[in-house]
Order: C-alpha cells, then sequence, then structure tokens
C-alpha cells in the first residue's frame, strides 16, 4: 500500500516540476539597455534594445570575432511598449529576456510629451527588476545612444551605468537614480523629479563601427551630461554643470568633488577635493509665509593652489576655506534660483518639507504652491572645513 | 490508548499560530491594508494588533474551556446537538472559503512570479501534496515541521530586515493621520479579521493534546505580539524603503521591495529568500485549514482507521484544489472580495460565534 502511495507521489512530482518554464541560455536574447523614442507622426512607440551578443562573448577576443561588435541593436515601433519588443522576434531569433536589464534610455521627444503613455509597462512586468537606472538622452534620440559602442567596456549599457555611477560620485553632476525612485519622484508631493542625461559626442555613424572602439581615439564618445528637470511626467529644461552639483549638494546625493575657485585677484585659481557632504534643507512657516533653512557642513582637502601665500598661516588657511565655500555657496544658490526663477519648477523639493512636516499649511496652500514657491526666502549656513593641503606644506609658487 | 502523534507541545502550538498569522505578508494582506491606509499602515497595525486582543482572548478562553474537547465538540455542549451542529457546519463552510482563497493566493503567487508558463493546476497539486502528508501524519508532524520552519523564517526574516535598514528612509512615513482616522480604522477592521481566523483554528486542538497546557495562554499571546510586530516591521519598511505611492501600487510590495536589495554587491535576488519564507508560513497556514476541516469529519464519521483519514485528507484537498481554480475570475476579484466581503462573510461570522460562545461559557461557569 506505502508503496503505491510512493509510487503516486514521485509520478505527480515528475508532472510538477515546473518545467513548462524552462528557458535555455543560448535561446534568450539578454537585454542590457532599452531606448524609447516616441514617433509623433504615426503615433508609435519607437523601441530600440541593446541585446548582448553571445556570441561574441563566447569566442572571446578570438582573431576571426575581434572586429564583431558585443551587442546588437534591434529597432521597433508599435501602438505599446510591449508589442514593440515583442515585434523585435521578426528579426531576432532569440526571445528578449528582461532580468538583466541595466538602462533605460528617455528620448528627448518622448520625455516631453509622452512619459506619462510609457511608464506602466516596466513597472507591470514581471521579468524585469525594478533596480535598472535611467538616463535621457540629452537632445537626442534614444536609439542614437543605444547604438553607440563604448571603449573601456565591452557592453555598452553597463558603461553607460558605470559613468553614471562615476559621474555621480565623483563630480556630481549626475545623479544615480532607478526606475522606481524617478517614479517615486514624479508621484511624491511637493518636488519634482531630476534625471541624469547622456550626450553623443560625435557622429552616430562613427559610434556604431566597432573599428572606431578600437583606435586609441575614438572619434564618436558617450558623455554624462547634467541633469535634466521634470515637472510631473514631462521634461521642461537642464541644468548646468554648476547647478547640477548644487542640486547634488543640496539632496545628498554628493561625496566627492572638485571645486576650483580664485585664490588671489590675479586670475589665478586654487581647487578642494570634498571629501564628504552633509546637507540638511528645512522649511519653518512664518507669518504664514514658509522660510528656508540650509545647513550644509562639507570636509574637503586642498589639492592645488596657484596662488602665492604662506599656507602655514592658519589665517590664510581660514581665508581660502571661505573662497572655497562661498564658491560652493554659489553653486547651491544658482541652482534654487533657477528652481524659484528660471522654470518656476519646484525639484528641490521646498514643498516636499512642508508637506511632510507643515502638513496643514500644505493642505491649505498646495494649489497656490507655483505662486508661493519661487517667493520662500533661504538661508544657507555652509560650514567648510579644510583639515588637509596633501603632500606640501606651502604653495609651490611661493617656494 | 491515543497515537503519539495527537500531541504537541505548547510551544509548537504557539509557533504555528505564529507562522499562520505570518502568512499575511504577501499576498493579499498586505496589499489590501496598504492602500486603505496609505502611509499610516504601520499605525494601523500597531492599533488594530491592540484591539485584535480582544478577540484572541476571547478564542484563549473558549480553548481553555473543556480542555479535552475540540471546538466542534464545544459547541455541541455549549449549543445542544442541533444549533451546535448548524454551527459547525457553518464553521466549516468558511473555513473551507479561507482554505480555498489560501490556496488560490499561494498557487497565484507562483504562478505570477515564478512559472507563469506553467498550468496553475500542477502549481497547486505541488503545494497541496505536502500539505496532504503533514494532514495525515496528524498534529505532531505539524508541530514539528512547524518548528522547523519557524527557526529558517525568523533567521530569513532577520536577514532581510537588516540588509533593508540602509534603504529605510524616516521621511517617507510622514505626513501621517493626512486622511484622518477613518483609514486607519478601516483597515485595522480587515486586518483583525485577517489574522484572528488562523489563531481560531487553533480552536480545533483541544487543549489537553498540548502537552505542557499551562504555558498555552502564555505563548498563544507572545506568538501574537511577535507576528503583529513583524507586520508592523514589514509595513514601516515596504513605506519607508518604496514610499507609499510605489509600496501600494504593487501587487506583491513586499516581493519588489526585496528586490533593492543587494547584499555586500554580491548577495542579489533576495526576494526568493523572502518568498521561500512566505511559502513556509501559507505551508502551515493551509495545513492547519485542512486539519481544521479534517478534524470534523473524522468526528463526524467516527473514524478510526488510517485509510479513512487519508480518504477524507484527499477529498478536501482535491475539492480545494478544484474550487481555488475557479474561486476568482481574477486577482481583481479576488482583491475586492478580500477588501470587502471577506470581513464580513467570513470573520464576522465566526467572531460572532466566538463571542456567543465566550459570552454561554461565562454564564454556565456562573452556574456552577
Amino acid at each position: 500500500m506505502n508503496k503505491k502511495y510512493f509510487v503516486l507521489l514521485i509520478a505527480l512530482i515528475l508532472c510538477t516540476t515546473g518545467c513548462w518554464n524552462y528557458k535555455e541560455l543560448n535561446e534568450i536574447a539578454i537585454i542590457g539597455a532599452i531606448g524609447i523614442d516616441y514617433d509623433d507622426e504615426k503615433e508609435l512607440f519607437d523601441i530600440s534594445v541593446q541585446i548582448l551578443n553571445a556570441k561574441k562573448t563566447s569566442s572571446g577576443s578570438s582573431s576571426g570575432s575581434e572586429q564583431q561588435s558585443p551587442v546588437t541593436v534591434y529597432q521597433s515601433k508599435a501602438k505599446t511598449i510591449h508589442e514593440a519588443l515583442r515585434n523585435i522576434v521578426l528579426e531576432s531569433p532569440k526571445k528578449l529576456y528582461l532580468g538583466h536589464l541595466e538602462i533605460l534610455v528617455f528620448g528627448e521627444g518622448f520625455a516631453k510629451k509622452h512619459l506619462e503613455d510609457g511608464v506602466d509597462f516596466f513597472l507591470r512586468d514581471l521579468e524585469s527588476r525594478k533596480v535598472f537606472n535611467i538616463v535621457l538622452a540629452k537632445e537626442d534620440k534614444a536609439s542614437n545612444i543605444i547604438k553607440i559602442l563604448t571603449p573601456l567596456e565591452g557592453m555598452p549599457a553597463h558603461s553607460i551605468l558605470q559613468s553614471i555611477l562615476s559621474a555621480s560620485k565623483n563630480k556630481g553632476i549626475a545623479t544615480d537614480i532607478t526606475y522606481d525612485e524617478f517614479l517615486s519622484q514624479i508621484y511624491a508631493n511637493g518636488t519634482e523629479a531630476v534625471i541624469p542625461t547622456i550626450i553623443i559626442d560625435g557622429k552616430v555613424s562613427d559610434g556604431t563601427d566597432s573599428k572606431d572602439t578600437s583606435t586609441t581615439a575614438p572619434k564618436t564618445k558617450l558623455r554624462i551630461g547634467t541633469l535634466g528637470i521634470f515637472e510631473d511626467f514631462k521634461l521642461k529644461g537642464y541644468l548646468d554643470q554648476d547647478e547640477s552639483i548644487g542640486y547634488n549638494l543640496l539632496q545628498n546625493n554628493l561625496d566627492y568633488s572638485i571645486f576650483s575657485f580664485p585664490c588671489d585677484d590675479k586670475k589665478n585659481y586654487a581647487a578642494v577635493e570634498m571629501n564628504s557632504a552633509k546637507s540638511k534643507v528645512s522649511l519653518s512657516i512664518k507669518d504664514d509665509k514658509p522660510k528656508a533653512d540650509i545647513k550644509i557642513s562639507i570636509e574637503a582637502n586642498l589639492t592645488e593652489y596657484n596662488c602665492k601665500s604662506n599656507l602655514s598661516d592658519e589665517k590664510v588657511i581660514e581665508e581660502i576655506s571661505k573662497k572655497a565655500a562661498k564658491n560652493i555657496k554659489g553653486k547651491i544658490d544658482k541652482v534654487i534660483k533657477a528652481s524659484q526663477e528660471k522654470y518656476n519648477i519646484d525639484f528641490i523639493g521646498f514643498g516636499e518639507q512642508v508637506y511632510l512636516n507643515n502638513y496643514s499649511y500644505w493642505k491649505k496652500h498646495k494649489n497656490e504652491w507655483k505662486n508661493i514657491f519661487p517667493n520662500i526666502e533661504y538661508k544657507i549656513n555652509l560650514d567648510l572645513k579644510l583639515p588637509k593641503k596633501g603632500s606640501i606644506i606651502n604653495s609651490a609658487k611661493e617656494g | 490508548m491515543e497515537k503519539k502523534n495527537n500531541y504537541i507541545s505548547a510551544l509548537q502550538y504557539s509557533i504555528i499560530a505564529l507562522l499562520m498569522s505570518n502568512s499575511l505578508f504577501v499576498g493579499l494582506g498586505t496589499m489590501i491594508i496598504l492602500n486603505i491606509s496609505k502611509q499610516d499602515s504601520w499605525i494601523t497595525v500597531g492599533a488594530a494588533g491592540l484591539v485584535g486582543l480582544i478577540p484572541i482572548l476571547l478564542l484563549i478562553y473558549i480553548i481553555n474551556y473543556h480542555p479535552a474537547l475540540n471546538i466542534f465538540n464545544k459547541n455541541t455542549k455549549l449549543f445542544g446537538s442541533f444549533l451546535g451542529n448548524i454551527i459547525n457546519v457553518m464553521m466549516i463552510i468558511l473555513v473551507f472559503i479561507t482554505l480555498t482563497i489560501n490556496i488560490w493566493d499561494l498557487s497565484n503567487y507562483a504562478s505570477t512570479k515564478y512559472l507563469s508558463e506553467t498550468p496553475i493546476i500542477f502549481v497547486t497539486i505541488i503545494f497541496i501534496i505536502p500539505i496532504i502528508y503533514a494532514c495525515y501524519k496528524g498534529i505532531e508532524t505539524i508541530g514539528r515541521t512547524s518548528e522547523i520552519l519557524v527557526f529558517l523564517g525568523l533567521i530569513l526574516f532577520a536577514f532581510i530586515i537588516w540588509s533593508l535598514l540602509g534603504y529605510s528612509e524616516f521621511d517617507n512615513i510622514k505626513p501621517i493621520l493626512v486622511n484622518g482616522i477613518n483609514p486607519i480604522i478601516e483597515g485595522g477592521i480587515r486586518y483583525i479579521s485577517y489574522i484572528m481566523i488562523p489563531f481560531f483554528l487553533l480552536s480545533v486542538i483541544p487543549k489537553n493534546d498540548i502537552v505542557d497546557n499551562k504555558n498555552t495562554t502564555k505563548y498563544l499571546i507572545s506568538s501574537y505580539l511577535l507576528s503583529i510586530l513583524s507586520m508592523f516591521i514589514v509595513l514601516y519598511m515596504s513605506i519607508s524603503v518604496l514610499g507609499i505611492d510605489i509600496a501600494s501600487l504593487y501587487r506583491y510590495t513586499e516581493y519588489y521591495l526585496m528586490k533593492k536589495i543587494e547584499v555586500f554587491g554580491v548577495l542579489e535576488n533576495l526576494e526568493n529568500f523572502f518568498a521561500i519564507h512566505w511559502i513556509f508560513n501559507m505551508f502551515t497556514l493551509n495545513t492547519m485549514t485542512v486539519y481544521f476541516i479534517m478534524t470534523y469529519f473524522i468526528g463526524i464519521f467516527k473514524v478510526k482507521k488510517d485509510k479513512p483519514k487519508l480518504i477524507i485528507i484527499l477529498i478536501i484537498a482535491s475539492l480545494s484544489v478544484i474550487s481555488s481554480l475557479y474561486i476568482f475570475k481574477n486577482s481583481t476579484t479576488a482583491v475586492h472580495f478580500m477588501k470587502n466581503q471577506y470581513p464580513i462573510l467570513v470573520a464576522l461570522p465566526i467572531f460572532i460565534i466566538i463571542v456567543i460562545s465566550t459570552f454561554l461559557i461565562s454564564i454556565k461557569k456562573k452556574a456552577k
């Protein structure tokens, strides 16, 4: 009797192994990046996918395949993103696999007008992890970005991701933002979303040729640009470099950056390298008006000094600190001005601070926030410490 | 002399309760609470947890009454043979509905996340096989299995929460009470109605079948409080990491929450750890639900041998599998049912039975 049950159990288990879902690695096309554009004339989503070339990867750098591109790009158009992706099976012999998607590139036209219509698929899709990064093709189409090969990383999608992370961490002009974080910013009350951008330096036709990446100076390269700003689901403009750094400082996104500033009246410059930064934006309501108080503490090292001064003198160091602080403060001031005056878009998140900490005021004034926000007075308290001055103790010019 | 496998310890008893109540983590429970109470969901769980102690204490009161009897025998003793049997049948129907929903929830989850191309019937069968086996082996096997699963589950849970701490942002849970107290009350009612049922299922085990039954009340309240704490942590983490807009958008919020985690840049796909943890909990819940129904029919048919017992289990399991395939047209219907009908059609009648039983017991005790 027990044997019967045992056989029955084994038979049932064999029927339920889940083999319906098996996918062989050689039957799937692993997507590294997806670009989304919108064809306004035909009113169709224009999707381009960058697929890892498994043939190239498996054959390594054997002589026969050296000129072969590490990725292949397919493009398709349809009324929905999913249909456009599925249409690619008409060209690709393998089924697309979204599980390793690293980068989603928005074309500028798509980001300006049609983003709202295209966000659902990637949230709903079961295959993709929701933690892939997003980037905007500044003044360009996403499909062009997807096509460009990169010299130092075989997989361009990975190269773009690493460039964003590096530009975000070490320079401060980009922001490392995942898809769900971006949407969270769009949905949030009292703040607007910001997105890193990418630019093509050179001709697209050169960048798609793998011969270009095998030279010491490729003609076409991808470069991380400054931040793009959104209002609801629409791209409204771009910040410049100083504004992007100021934004990232305010959002606590920035750990390392270089700040150059004049150290005398003779157009000589000094540079400090920021090692850590912490900022806090708080809003208080006085006389029914919000007032912002911004506190930033920075620790930096003096890394270059091209003026003539005695750096052994503490007063001189203090003076340099003040000049560096003024320079950084200028960037913060500039980004707040850009948000209040140039765009009247609260991407800094003053409104969010009110929403989080003074909800009754927010409830009362949220509909007129557009009028209140540009007039918010703010105070910046920046404390910059300069504990180290590198390998030499004095200015090289001073001797 | 009764078989040895009819006895469990008070610790195993409370562990079963903990695992069953933690099954609310994924699936329908958290999603419904997040959608009703929004960023105040964690307050909802805290407040409802305290109010929910009332039915739990009433249940303990019933469990302590005539410790040699299970809930069905207690009902016939309290309400008389005719009314008691009607109440028992009603309870079986309500518990069977719960079983069907839970099996649907579990197989739907596996089908959505992992086995999208596998026919759902096979997914359901693979989940029901160990349940049949555990029920056939008896309550001691269920208790011992739960004992193993709880420690694995707690380790996984602690690891996941530790991994999530770095992603948590306190600002995401602010502002609180923006929509007043109503969403908290509405969410709280749902939460109490969901968490009450697993504890109710335990009443099928006579207190005398618990070896060290002096500690039962203490352990049961501890496991209830622990499950409230776990749920509180899960909801707090979901909101503070994802933000309420994204957290309430997903069907399986915690699953996507886990997708964010990357430990030491190496460990990824921790959502699968969480899925295992949840499947453990659902396994215990469904096993106890089948055990509850099985005990009723064993009592009705006065079954003593193993073969008819197995037949009863197989019939219950088959019926639940079949009805789980047809109970909901789609997940929208399921969410709607769990949100609006389940608390009234299933939880409320059970709560009324508990209250009336408690009332009758107290009268009988006073009369003595």
